[in-house]
């Protein structure tokens, strides 16, 4: 497996810089504890941003054809492993995103780290198809759970950090969000203009048009947003 | 001490309990042992009386050597300013080694308190007298 990791092999991503030679990753510059196989399957997604690694890719590269053993619990604890290093969530993911009886795809974007310390993007294949076609339509913003009030992050990354705290439990950390008003409290129903749906199946940029945030921009992450087809 | 509609009602300074009328935010305060207890009545919305609540909140929080215990039975509605006011009180409180505690919120109110996760940070009881006596306490009994 080792020998398959391509040898510019400095990445970085978000807040992470992943040396594949060595099989060190780092956050914010401290090491994280992340080896073997989920270390592996983080080296194949980021191979290939954007792009579908499948269950069956996973279990011929990183499982010996004579292995006989629980291949798909393998690869569920494997993941499971790596999402939780990258304080990442299979319901509302920032870095791996499950399909589906399919497989994983790594959605944010990543980039090649220089020997000169400058860095280039790796190829990201997007995802979602952009949806021109809903900019500038008004929507409600919606709650599946049927709850009155929702809680829409004012940028993408302040959505990002809501992820790390619900998947560490920081409900205090939410809080203080929705204290500083990164984190914006609507009613459920509020309208909304879409500005930006480059990224539709994570989220848009919308403009808040009612409320106690009327005027406001906020990112409506794509669950708040059923109302769109 | 009370605020109506957003004024210091300076003859409940000593702990009166007065209704007064009016449609906006009434806050009056009343001590049991160390435990300061505010009784909230009408919307804690942002506007003047909003910045009422937090001014008369933020005092408490840094002037009260006991708990704090906000009493949201009477409170009709609350926006991202009431839950501004709260959080940072709890902070403020909590960084002088004392702390906030809710009572009795109802309808919409503990469902804001839900979706802003302020019913999990914060301890919130729907028994005064167990309440005030959780201040004492070594471990919240929430």
């Amino acid at each position: 497996m080792r020998d398959e990791l391509p040898l510019e092999s400095q990445l970085r991503f978000d807040a992470y810089h992943v040396d594949l030679r060595t099989g060190e990753i780092r956050k914010h510059g401290r090491r994280i504890r992340l080896a073997g196989r989920p270390f592996q399957i983080l080296a194949l997604l980021l191979e290939q941003p954007g792009q579908l690694l499948t269950r069956k890719e996973l279990q011929t590269r990183l499982w010996p054809a004579d292995t006989f053993v629980d291949f798909e619990h393998g690869v569920n604890t494997a993941i499971q492993t790596l999402r939780r290093a990258l304080c990442d969530s299979h319901k509302r993911p920032r870095f791996i995103e499950t399909l589906p009886r399919r497989g994983y795809r790594f959605i944010a974007a990543v980039e090649k780290i220089q020997p000169s310390g400058a860095t280039i993007p790796v190829r990201h294949e997007p995802h979602g198809s952009a949806r021109p076609d809903w900019v500038g339509r008004v929507t409600a913003i919606c709650d599946n759970a049927g709850r009155n009030y929702v809680l829409l992050p004012i940028t993408e990354e302040i959505h990002n950090e809501v992820c790390d705290c619900e998947a560490a439990q920081d409900d205090l950390g939410i809080s203080l969000l929705v204290a500083a008003e990164k984190l914006l409290l609507v009613n459920g129903g509020t309208k909304v203009r879409i500005l930006d749906a480059s990224n539709p199946d994570l989220g848009c940029k919308v403009r808040i048009l009612g409320g106690q945030f009327v005027g406001e921009k906020a990112f409506a992450p794509r669950a708040y947003l059923s109302e769109l087809s | 001490m009370k605020y109506v509609d957003g004024k210091v009602d300076d003859d409940l300074r000593r702990g009166g309990s007065r209704q007064e009328g009016g449609m906006g935010l009434q806050i009056s305060l009343r001590k049991s042992g160390d435990v300061t207890i505010v009784d909230v009545r009408g919307p804690i919305t942002s506007g003047p009386t909003g910045d009422s609540f937090s001014a008369e909140i933020r005092r408490l929080a840094e002037s009260t050597p006991g708990g704090v215990l906000i009493n949201l039975a009477e409170v009709t509605q609350m926006d991202s300013s009431g839950i501004g006011v709260l959080v940072q009180s709890y902070v403020i409180l909590t960084r002088g080694g004392s702390s906030l505690k809710l009572l009795n919120p109802t309808g919409r109110v503990r469902e804001v308190l839900e979706v802003t996760r302020l019913s999990t940070a914060l301890a919130i009881y729907a028994d005064e007298a167990r309440a005030v006596a959780s201040f004492r306490a070594a471990t919240p009994d929430a």
